[in-house]
């Protein structure tokens, strides 16, 4: 789930399945702790698994938008099928964070 | 316009159940044969109204959430997601955009945005103390309309 690359101290997060707030609490601190202890600036969400988000994946990645933005670093995500861009469109996610299409 | 089926469906407020409500009313819809973003929109909706009850109405205390679904032979959807948590005090502030109850947890604040957006309508019930019932409408396509729109 988790790949560090050191030469772009960049964390790639790849997420499956829904998004919903049991699993943003469950995924949080993982992803928080590996941040820290990796001394990553940039962090890479790779949805291209993720079949379903809600508000609470939402709230999940503005988040840790903020964390890397107090590391003077950036979030990206990747690889949204439609209806997971669609609800991360609607909260305006996509004038904040670097958006690929594919993985 | 005639009820052609109906579901009623208690469970206990823990977040493993919001996903359950949303095979639970994918389920419910199937039958229709609707499009996938009917369906996407219908268990965004649920899952937003669901973690709501959860994490606003019952907080840390356990209760029991419930998911009461109708169909007519018009293809409307009506959901009631009702809890019997702390209530709202003020709906309209609770349904403006970015707000929450409960700073500092990441909350988006975009639960009713999402439900407004992806539903045709919704009316929020609640009273302080006695729990709050969330009602959602969507008209479900018939395939005809759907073939004109293809």
């Amino acid at each position: 789930m988790l790949r560090y690359d050191e030469d772009s101290k960049t964390l790639t997060v790849r997420l499956s399945g829904e998004l919903d707030q049991h699993m943003a609490e469950k995924i949080r601190n993982t992803i928080d702790s590996e941040i820290l202890k990796s001394g990553a600036n940039n962090l890479v969400f790779d949805m291209s698994e993720s079949t379903f988000m809600d508000s609470s994946g939402i709230g999940m990645l503005i988040g840790r938008y903020k964390l890397m933005k107090r590391r003077n670093g950036g979030v990206e995500v990747m690889g949204m099928q439609e209806n997971v861009m669609r609800i991360f469109k609607m909260s305006g996610l996509n004038q904040i964070m670097k958006v690929k299409e594919r993985a | 316009m005639s009820i052609i089926n109906e579901i009623r469906v208690d469970f206990l407020s823990v977040p493993e159940n919001e996903s359950f409500a949303r095979l639970t009313i994918s389920a419910f819809l199937l039958p229709l044969n609707p499009t996938l973003s009917e369906v996407s929109d219908v268990k965004t909706a649920v899952s937003e109204a669901v973690t709501n009850a959860i994490i606003h109405g019952y907080g840390k205390k356990l209760g029991t959430v419930r998911l009461h679904a109708t169909l007519t032979d018009t293809r409307l959807l009506t959901v009631d997601i009702t809890d019997n948590g702390r209530g709202i005090g003020d709906i309209k502030q609770a349904m403006q955009p970015f707000w929450t109850s409960v700073d500092g947890f990441e909350r988006s604040g975009m639960g009713f945005t999402v439900m407004e957006s992806f539903m045709d309508s919704i009316d929020v019930a609640s009273r302080v103390g006695a729990g709050t019932t969330v009602r959602m409408y969507k008209q479900i396509a018939f395939g005809a309309e759907r073939a004109k729109e293809a």
